[in-house]
């Protein structure tokens, strides 16, 4: 059965970014000969698939075969001998009779977690996907049930093949090690899962993985995230401390503003504490909305610690753990997902502050936190080695500006078939970005990563950032298009008006932001360093240089104070400022 | 002395001497920080006041501002002890950093009104000119006060200190060099 491209076009209804790859593909016609491109493409359906294609009748395949359906047989071999590497490296993977279960995992997971069950359908690498297919079997039962358990199955699919694949380790990004084949896999999910924009389902993801470190990590540290910029840390403890002791409650803020980012750390003194609250907080209502907790790591805390450490540095480290943080990213800043990319689809607005800390790209923010940005994807987008990992992530996980990184990833992608399945993959899992959203990158990297590929550099930035935009802006609603508001009432120079004291301030930013659109490494630079110099007065709203051909996302001109007189907090006098 | 005019004399009315160093207590920022949070867990938050002594040159104000090292300027001023009067306190800070040792010539500091009001959310080095509204416990409230110089005074500099008359216009739109109300 030769389903080619009418099974990759069925597959991708629901996500349309992922279409747009598809588009491409079936437009160039090589899906066969892409094969070895798509390897570590595809780890939810495509690995289901590719099982399929393996030849083991017993698996039901959900998804259309996405593509080679004639080359399963010679590459069966592969996938299978890639196995035992994968099932050695990941604990508790028996061998192939688990076979099923990943399949029945996967369908399980494409269920939930795919919206549409096309959100992964990328090419299916056989070769790849039994082997992560099979780690999460192996990881366990209870894992299944677990994943089962959550909606949104394609950020949690995401999670919780990164997860598993890692053998439990929230923190590292494990996927690409244990599968060695299957590094591409990963990406797959992640993109999925971001371009999906099923932010609920990175709440559960994450929750997954919680659920996996808490029960083995104890650990003590979670994110809550999805608060009004005007609840307070009163609000929050008053809500904590029914669960246990609390050693500290920290706000993400925007540095320019003190403004809260919505999300905040809590360190509660003993893990059982903060399993209860993660468990049992989630949801709870603050001032009218539901927050979203996640489990934390210690790289994510390192990242969202003080400022002293320069953005720069703590991209490259914390590719890894940002694992750790995608997960969190996306349970916590799932719910800020939307926000993200709802300014990112609407106005390509990547940077906040130069972090796509909302979004997927990992990055820290505000005052602390990866300051990745565009002079990043510069640089990724250059070097693009399979190898190098981190370039990618380093990329994403600075909120960069789509059109820029888009074009840095077509390059990258022309020179290399296979490399955006491997360090995309890599990085897109640990450039998801932490929780604490610092700049919601509009635009999901791994799904540039997928693009690039096929070649079509021009044409999936703008499809995918319409589609984004579409997407985040219904998913997050008000707070999506408000945030955008926001910035853009920034950029729009209304905030010059406003604040007088900072007003030349912004006029400069806005000045080298102009200058620095063809240096992105330069902004991204500087971008960290707003975001990181206490005494900077650089505004981290200011969205980095509006790159042409990206449609600028809402009104330029809303003024911010539109934006709070819409959400004017209830009531005053929480707080008595005399001594 | 809360007048809303403030009469300015020139620079050169003014006399300054040096005297002893007066070291800053904390090292690096990460001890700032943390001795900054140790003394919130004792006493609450903590309250500063600093001054803004202006002076004349060129038709036009400068602020005299402290320079330590070759790096940041601060404001003359400092933490208030626990239930110390603002007033008071700032008298004592601008005494401690200004003036000479010698009785005879203690300036008669004239504390005007509070024109600024800057909070510190967190034990960070950033402050607002408000507290953000989801912040219920600032870690510190600084206010600033006119100090109206009368026509002639004497200081004296603290000889690791460098005290600077810089114009208004280069404070303007240059926060990120003075770092003024961000220490």
């Amino acid at each position: 059965m030769d389903h080619g491209g009418d099974g990759d076009r069925a597959g991708f209804h629901g996500n349309e970014v992922i279409s747009a790859v598809q588009d491409e593909e079936q437009f160039y016609g090589d899906d066969e000969d892409y094969d070895d491109l798509y390897n570590d493409v595809n780890v939810g359906e495509g690995l289901f698939q590719s099982s399929v294609h393996h030849g083991d009748a017993d698996f039901s395949m959900e998804t259309e075969d996405k593509r080679d359906p004639t080359p399963p047989p010679p590459p069966l071999p592969h996938p299978l001998s890639r196995v035992p590497p994968v099932k050695v490296s990941i604990s508790g993977i028996a061998s192939e009779p688990e076979i099923e279960k990943p399949f029945n995992r996967s369908g399980v997971l494409q269920e939930s977690g795919f919206d549409g069950g096309g959100g992964f359908s990328l090419p299916v690498r056989p070769s790849v996907s039994p082997g992560v297919v099979r780690v999460d079997p192996g990881q366990s039962s209870a894992k299944s049930g677990e994943i089962q358990g959550h909606p949104s199955g394609n950020t949690f699919g995401n999670n919780g093949f990164q997860k598993l694949g890692s053998g439990f380790d929230n923190e590292s990004y494990a996927r690409p090690g244990p599968v060695s084949g299957g590094s591409g896999v990963n990406h797959p999910i992640p993109v999925g899962s971001v371009g999906t924009g099923s932010l609920t389902g990175a709440g559960t993801s994450v929750a997954v993985g919680g659920n996996m470190n808490g029960g083995g990590g104890g650990g003590t540290t979670i994110f809550v995230g999805d608060l009004h910029w005007w609840t307070t840390d009163a609000d929050l403890e008053a809500e904590l401390c029914k669960y246990g002791l609390i050693r500290e409650v920290r706000f993400f803020d925007e540095k320019a503003s003190g403004k809260s980012k919505g999300y905040a750390q809590v360190d509660f003194f003993d893990p059982a504490a903060t399993i209860a609250c993660k468990e049992g907080m989630n949801g709870h209502i603050f001032n009218g909305r539901p927050c979203v907790v996640a489990f934390s790591s210690p790289h994510s805390v390192r990242r969202h610690s003080d400022t002293p450490m320069p953005r720069n540095q703590q991209t490259m480290p914390q590719v890894q753990p940002q694992t750790g943080f995608v997960q969190r990213g996306r349970g916590g800043g799932g719910a800020h997902f939307g926000g993200n990319y709802g300014r990112g689809g609407g106005g390509g607005n990547w940077g906040r502050g130069g972090m796509g800390n909302r979004g997927p790209m990992m990055n820290m923010r505000n005052r602390v936190g990866p300051v990745g940005g565009r002079g990043i994807m510069g640089n990724g987008g250059m070097v693009a080695p399979p190898p190098a990992v981190l370039h990618p992530g380093a990329m994403l996980g600075h909120g960069f500006d789509p059109t820029g990184y888009g074009a840095a990833m077509g390059r990258m992608g022309a020179g290399y078939g296979g490399f955006p399945g491997g360090p995309a993959a890599g990085a897109f899992p640990g450039m998801l970005p932490s929780f604490p959203p610092v700049v919601a990158p509009h635009v999901n990297p791994a799904f540039f990563a997928r693009g690039m590929p096929t070649g079509g550099m021009g044409m999936w930035p703008d499809p995918s950032m319409g589609a984004w935009g579409a997407e985040e802006q219904s998913s997050y609603g008000d707070d999506a298009v408000s945030d955008q508001q926001y910035v853009d009432g920034n950029h729009g120079k209304d905030r010059g008006a406003d604040r007088d004291w900072l007003g030349p301030s912004e006029r400069r930013q806005s000045q080298m932001t102009d200058k620095d659109a063809g240096s992105g490494q330069e902004w991204s630079d500087r971008r960290h360093n707003d975001e990181r110099d206490a005494g900077s007065l650089m505004r981290d709203r200011s969205p980095p240089a509006r790159h042409p051909g990206v449609p600028p996302g809402g009104p330029p001109g809303v003024s911010t104070r539109r934006l709070y007189e819409a959400c004017a907090p209830d009531g005053g006098g929480r707080r008595d400022f005399m001594r | 002395m809360m007048s809303p005019v403030v009469n300015t004399y020139p620079l050169s009315n003014y006399t300054f001497g040096t005297k002893e160093p007066k070291l800053e207590k904390d090292t690096s920022v990460a001890d700032r920080l943390a001795r900054m949070k140790v003394n919130y867990m004792k006493e609450g938050m903590r309250l500063s006041v600093e001054a803004i002594l202006l002076v004349q040159e060129h038709n036009h104000p400068h602020i005299l501002l402290l320079q330590i090292g070759n790096t940041f300027c601060k404001l003359p001023g400092g933490r208030l002890k626990p239930g110390e009067n603002e007033i008071e306190g700032l008298k004592r800070k601008l005494s401690s950093k200004l003036a000479a040792n010698s009785q005879s010539f203690q300036p008669n500091w004239q504390v005007g009104e509070c024109v600024a009001v800057w909070w510190r959310p967190n034990f960070e080095t950033v402050m607002y000119p408000y507290c953000p509204p989801h912040i219920t416990k600032p870690k510190e409230c600084k206010k600033l006060f006119i100090v109206h110089l009368s026509e002639r005074e004497y200081f004296a500099v603290p000889k690791n200190l460098k005290l600077l008359a810089v114009p208004l216009f280069e404070l303007y739109d240059n926060i990120q060099v003075y770092k003024t109300p961000f220490f």
